[in-house]
């Protein structure tokens, strides 16, 4: 399957999901003639329309163009990938509550490091400390963006 | 000092934020008052500015702290989680009602302790200086022969609820239309796409003292004393008058003697000579209700509003 | 001016547009948050210099948003999307210290553009704010809509979809008429809908660190000279009119409450690329492609003073703060703001002056030490950029939520790239979804459902005639294109 068909077929869903949103929203006495549902059902439509002609064009061309991309070798590879990338994000959000926004950032900063380059050296965890002490600094103290302080807190 | 004290203050009400329920070591000395207005916004200046005054006149150290998000339901769950200690107080406006009402947010007005008002903002109805329109008469008698246009700040708001409710009183159908924030409406009726206005006269205040916009009415149940001319919309044979309010609220379980406190400050605040210049300028009403009354009032004002809100079918 | 108020004025200019340059180029935080965290420090200033300090910082972040727009393809404020375009195209051929020499020198032509229309004319330009109704702001969203015609390079198709997914995020929130919650699914979070700058740095920045990690066996970085370098005597005559182009549209957008800077960066790019001479150059690290939009954006930052000081109305989300500073400081912006205080809006005046002066001096000295650093090993610089952006978009509204939210849409983002949809389609959906739906609705309310309205209001009815001429070329030009491939094709 290529990809503008698989782009076309999301779209198409999407826009399906959304109509099913926007269809559901309710009346209001204070609504005006397009009302709060108007705009969302004509994008829900026209993104169907745009979805559509997509799909049938990349149906029709598909056996005369050649595909211009090839996937990447190993294309199982980059997807994995990527998940651990986004693990790494949402560790964060669940962890910077309880050990506090120092910690998490140090710890941030490893993580993204060692994952992307496959070792941890000495620089590499003095180079995490030091900037997420940097970070505490620029958007902390500087800034003034309470950040949460962890557990920390607590303690003093 | 001053700002190591003021920084481990804010941390720690942080910590309260993310529900760690954490004890301050000096629970009277920093009273942080928390508003959901961004800085610069209406509720943060009004803070920032009684601040100096409140401190001069009642002692004490406090500090304002912007809690924004999801239109004061943040600020309203940062309060209402907080250790009942007289430390952190909320500073009232209709909007965190509406923010109740019209979502379902973690905490809600009815789990926040009204302590007391401090003021009323005046809501004025107006048009431009250059336009045909003299009277509020004037306004009405064309929404009946021809269409109306009628403007209020937001769209789920106390302004629309007085247009709203005007139209029904007076028996008109004009079109009303909703802004986002009272200078984006300011505009259209400065250039006649509106007939009519309503907002809180600081928002115009500008503009009037230009005298490029003429007064109608005021929306309350008397007239303002800057401007003793301009008839209330009850004198004009409405019955309408609403009062948007600022005060304080805290969480549930106050203890009796920081109320007591609070109680006993605000009128001495509110006679205070330098205060009441700045308060004056400001085009605030000064409107002191005790505690006992105040909680009334809060439930009033919500059940009120919760049954505009459903007659109109904006909630189920 | 006395010597003393000149004293003060000058290192509150300094001060303010070190502090929005660093504000502006933090991913996330916007140029009135930068503003806002600053506004508590000035209340104990003098009101002239704390004025001054709070326009500064918005000068320093309008400049600010371009630099990680072309460093790391990430726009810092929502009106440096447009030059994202052509800045990273240009670092990724090595000529990062180029780009960032142009955006600068461009941001400075267009604030000193910006300035020079502000005290000249700021009283009578006030007016022009007045000409724009409901009708107005419509047919200029639309305007703005147009330009995904541009933007969409490969596929006009894919493009639209992209706009209109940008304008389905647009519609979270609550209904700008009713005042009914729609698609926020009861969390009081997406009440006030999802702010553009979030989605930007989702798309743009999550979306590059989770496309690059995926990326296997990575090329060497181009050698990069770690200077900015200022643009020689050809490059300056070629970026004149596209700075002209931006200083104009800028000048205009500023003016008119709701515009902001992002709509007139994207609108100077497109009419640059349209009076080009080299429109082939665009998309693929063109200069022009970046004095445009920063020349735009950099105006806006000054004359969006006329809409306050002649009428008392912001303009934008920065100039809110910028009026809340003022009313801070007990003083009331609006046309008597002239009379009563003439000393502060002269001090303002001078004080845009010496941040405008200052911003070049600022930026010539940050410049060189912001290129060493994202010129440093690839994880290395990735864990950075990953850890700026979950420590900025916090500060949006002090929220994880937020933060989880940027990491959809870095999902979203990198799905994008996936399918080769052009991502700047979606940005602007979402940065205009909003004025668009909320004035046409509000303008048939007004007309009673007529939609004749927009042809009959003289503003709206120019805006919408610009944009359906620049609609059909582009149709035009893509449709001529698809049946010369189509020929080709034939012939082979």
């Amino acid at each position: 399957m290529n990809r503008d068909l698989a782009f076309g077929l999301l779209g198409a869903a999407l826009a399906a999901g959304y109509y099913r949103l926007a269809a559901s929203i309710p009346q209001s006495a204070l609504a005006d003639g397009v009302g709060p549902r108007g705009l969302p059902i004509a994008y829900a439509v026209v993104l169907l329309g745009l979805s559509l002609i997509l799909i049938g064009r990349s149906v029709r061309t598909r056996n005369r163009e050649p595909r211009t991309r090839n996937a990447e070798p190993g294309s199982q590879h980059p997807a994995v990938r990527v998940v651990g990338m986004l693990a790494i994000g949402a560790a964060y959000i669940a962890l910077v509550p309880w050990l506090g926004y120092v910690v998490t950032v140090a710890g941030l900063l490893l993580a993204v490091t060692w994952y992307l380059s496959g070792v941890v050296t000495r620089t590499i965890v003095l180079v995490a400390a030091s900037g997420a002490v940097v970070f505490w600094l620029l958007f902390v103290r500087l800034l003034g963006i309470p950040h949460p302080p962890g557990f920390w807190a607590r303690l003093f | 000092m001053r700002v190591c004290r003021r920084t481990v203050v804010l941390w720690l009400v942080s910590a309260l934020t993310v529900g760690c329920g954490a004890a301050t070591t000096e629970p009277r000395r920093v009273v942080t008052l928390v508003t959901h207005s961004s800085p610069g916004g209406g509720s943060d200046v009004f803070l920032r500015e009684m601040i100096p005054h409140l401190t001069r006149v009642i002692g004490g150290t406090f500090i304002v702290q912007n809690i924004q998000g999801g239109s004061g339901a943040k600020a309203m769950a940062a309060v209402a989680h907080a250790r009942p200690e007289g430390a952190l107080f909320y500073a009232t406006t209709p909007t965190f009602i509406y923010t109740s009402l019209l979502s379902d947010p973690s905490a809600r007005y009815t789990d926040l302790e009204p302590v007391v008002n401090l003021f009323f903002d005046p809501e004025v109805l107006y048009t431009a200086a250059d336009s045909t329109f003299a009277t509020l008469a004037d306004v009405l008698a064309h929404a009946r022969t021809g269409r109306g246009r009628w403007g209020a700040a937001n769209p789920a708001s106390l302004e629309r609820q007085v247009m709203e409710r005007l139209k029904q009183a007076a028996g008109v159908s004009p079109a009303i239309t909703t802004f986002e924030g009272g200078g984006d409406m300011l505009i259209n009726v400065l250039n006649h796409t509106l007939d009519m206005g309503v907002g809180e006269l600081q928002e115009i205040r500008a503009q009037l003292d230009a005298g490029r916009l003429r007064l109608l009415g005021v929306v309350g149940d008397d007239r303002l004393p800057q401007f003793p001319d301009v008839p209330t919309v009850k004198e004009q044979g409405i019955d309408l008058a609403v009062r948007k309010f600022r005060g304080l609220a805290g969480p549930k379980g106050l203890p009796a003697d920081v109320i007591a406190a609070w109680e006993a400050a605000i009128p001495k605040l509110l006679d205070d000579p330098a205060y009441r210049k700045l308060y004056t300028d400001n085009s605030l009403q000064p409107g002191f209700m005790p505690h006992a009354e105040y909680v009334t009032f809060m439930r009033e004002f919500g059940a009120e509003t919760e049954a505009f809100l459903k007659q109109s079918g904006v909630i189920q | 001016m006395d010597p003393a108020t000149l004293l003060a004025i000058v290192p509150a200019a300094f001060g303010g547009v070190i502090w929005g340059i660093v504000g502006g180029a933090l991913p996330g935080i916007s140029p009135s948050i930068t503003m806002a965290l600053l506004l508590p420090l000035t209340y104990g200033m003098d009101p002239t210099a704390a004025i001054v300090m709070l326009a500064g910082t918005y000068v320093g972040a309008e400049y600010g948003g371009s630099i990680p727009a072309i460093l790391i393809r990430t726009p810092g404020t929502n009106a440096a999307a447009a030059t994202v375009v052509d800045g990273y195209a240009m670092k990724e051929q090595g000529r990062a210290g180029e780009a960032l020499g142009i955006s600068l020198y461009s941001g400075f032509i267009g604030g000193l553009f910006g300035l020079g229309v502000v005290v000249l004319l700021a009283e009578p330009l006030s007016t022009v704010a007045l000409a724009f109704t409901p009708q107005a702001y419509f047919a200029l969203g639309v305007l703005g809509l147009s330009v995904i015609a541009s933007l969409a390079r490969e596929s006009l198709l894919k493009g639209l979809m992209a706009g209109v997914l940008g304008l389905m995020i647009a519609t979270i929130g609550t209904d700008p008429v009713t005042g009914l919650n729609r698609f926020t699914f009861g969390s009081a979070e997406l009440l006030s809908g999802i702010p553009p700058l979030l989605v930007m740095v989702g798309l743009f920045a999550v979306g590059e660190l989770l496309a690059q990690s995926g990326e296997t066996g990575w090329g060497q970085t181009v050698a990069e000279r770690a200077r900015i370098r200022f643009p020689g005597p050809a490059v300056w005559r070629r970026i004149a009119l596209p700075q002209a182009i931006g200083s104009v549209i800028g000048a205009f957008e500023g003016m008119m409450p709701g515009g902001g800077g992002a709509v007139s960066s994207f609108l100077a790019y497109n009419e640059a690329r349209r009076w080009s001479r080299r429109k082939d150059e665009f998309g693929r690290g063109s200069p022009e492609g970046i004095a445009a939009p920063e020349a735009a954006n950099n105006t806006v930052a000054c004359t969006s003073l006329v809409p306050i000081l002649g009428l008392g109305i912001p303009s934008s989300n920065s100039s809110a703060v910028l009026l809340g500073g003022f009313l801070l400081h007990g003083l009331i912006p609006g046309p008597m703001l002239f009379v009563s205080h003439s000393d502060v809006v002269t001090g303002l005046f001078a004080g845009l002056l010496a941040a405008n002066i200052a911003m070049v001096a600022v930026g010539y000295v940050m410049l060189g030490p912001c290129i060493w650093l994202v010129s440093r090993p690839r994880p290395y610089l990735m864990a950075f950029i990953y850890a700026l952006v979950v420590s900025g978009v916090y500060a949006i509204e002090t929220s994880l939520f937020q933060v989880a939210v940027a990491l959809a849409f870095g999902v979203v983002g990198y799905a994008l790239r996936y399918f080769d949809v052009p991502l700047l389609p979606m940005v602007l959906g979402v940065i205009l979804g909003f004025m668009v739906e909320s004035n046409y609705r509000r303008a048939l309310v007004l007309s009673g459902g007529d939609h004749l309205t927009f042809l009959q209001d003289p503003v709206s009815a120019g805006f919408l005639i610009v944009a359906a001429l620049f609609l059909l070329g582009s149709a035009a030009r893509h449709l001529s294109r698809a049946s010369r491939r189509l020929h080709e094709g034939a012939a082979v």
